[in-house]
């Protein structure tokens, strides 16, 4: 069965080449979707099977820290991982991020490696965990 | 940071992220001879944010429409006639700017203070660049670069500028 992943970001450029990096990555990817800010994002979880997130943090409506945070609060969808693709630079922030059990972190703008990097490292991580 | 380095370390961090992003060829003042001839707002693709935290202000980025197009395909890895990259210009400038923005606010105020950064919007380029030239000298920084050959325009305009940040490195 192939991750099903979903990106959460308002720009569209930026959902259409973390989708590029992803499909050209030879990773075994099932259904990829699609969402402009948080609130969107957690209906797409509620509604389909997600294994993996990639979600910008600067996002109208709900920002990617709310939903994390919801996420982290919610029975079904706390166990799903989380990349965070952003240009976050404040420690602070990043600490928060952290506290929330985000690992993998990317920092805009990116190689398509380090996106893979971290695709590969939050997907072993939680294959072990499971 | 002294006010006076805000357009150098603008021009740096915005030469490094069209380089890394949209791979682009990018000459600074340091590399021409003149400044580059500016184009008429109507040949060119304006984004502007704004952003808050320790100090508040604005950023526009502003591309030629051709220039746009270009780096919308390099950033999706498509031919240049592929009607996506047509389509993509405005947030590729967008999302350039927001990228140069994250980047060049933790430079400016170190990497402890948050900034909430909001999201770019496409903005007519004349209205940008006489909010720009409108805006008090000691709180502005604007430069040109050359992209590719094409003039680009970028501004940091602050509301304020506080002590602390002025006396960062």
């Amino acid at each position: 069965m192939g991750l099903n992943i979903l990106i959460v970001d308002d720009s569209p450029i930026m959902r259409s080449m973390i989708k590029r990096i992803l499909n050209l990555s030879g990773l075994d990817i099932g259904e990829m979707r699609f969402a402009g800010n948080g609130d969107e994002g957690l209906a797409v979880m509620n509604a389909h099977w997600v294994d993996l997130v990639v979600a910008d943090l600067n996002m109208p409506v709900m920002d990617g820290f709310e939903m994390i945070s919801r996420m982290r609060g919610d029975e079904v969808l706390r166990n799903i991982p989380v990349i965070v693709v952003s240009t976050e630079g404040s420690g602070t922030k990043i600490g928060k991020l952290r506290g929330m059990g985000v690992t993998g972190i990317v920092h805009k703008p990116f190689s398509p490696e380090e996106i893979l990097k971290a695709v590969n490292e939050v997907v072993y991580e939680a294959a072990n965990e499971n | 940071m002294k006010i006076e380095n805000l357009a150098h370390t603008l021009e740096a961090t915005a030469s490094s992220v069209l380089g890394e992003a949209a791979f682009a060829m990018v000459d600074g003042p340091s590399d021409w001879d003149e400044p580059p001839q500016l184009l008429p707002a109507k040949d060119m693709i304006a984004a502007r944010l704004q952003f808050q935290g320790p100090f508040t202000g604005s950023m526009f980025l502003a591309a030629p429409v051709t220039l746009a197009h270009e780096l919308a395909a390099n950033m999706l890895g498509l031919e240049l006639v592929d009607p996506e990259a047509a389509l993509r210009r405005g947030d590729a400038v967008g999302e350039l700017l927001n990228m140069i923005c994250g980047n060049l606010l933790p430079l400016i105020a170190g990497s402890a203070p948050e900034f909430s950064i909001g999201a770019p919007a496409t903005v007519d380029c004349a209205a940008a660049r006489a909010m720009a030239g409108s805006h008090p000298e000691d709180l502005r920084a604007v430069v040109a670069l050359l992209v590719e050959d094409e003039p680009v325009e970028a501004a940091l305009l602050l509301d304020d500028f506080p002590t602390e940040a002025a006396t960062l490195p």
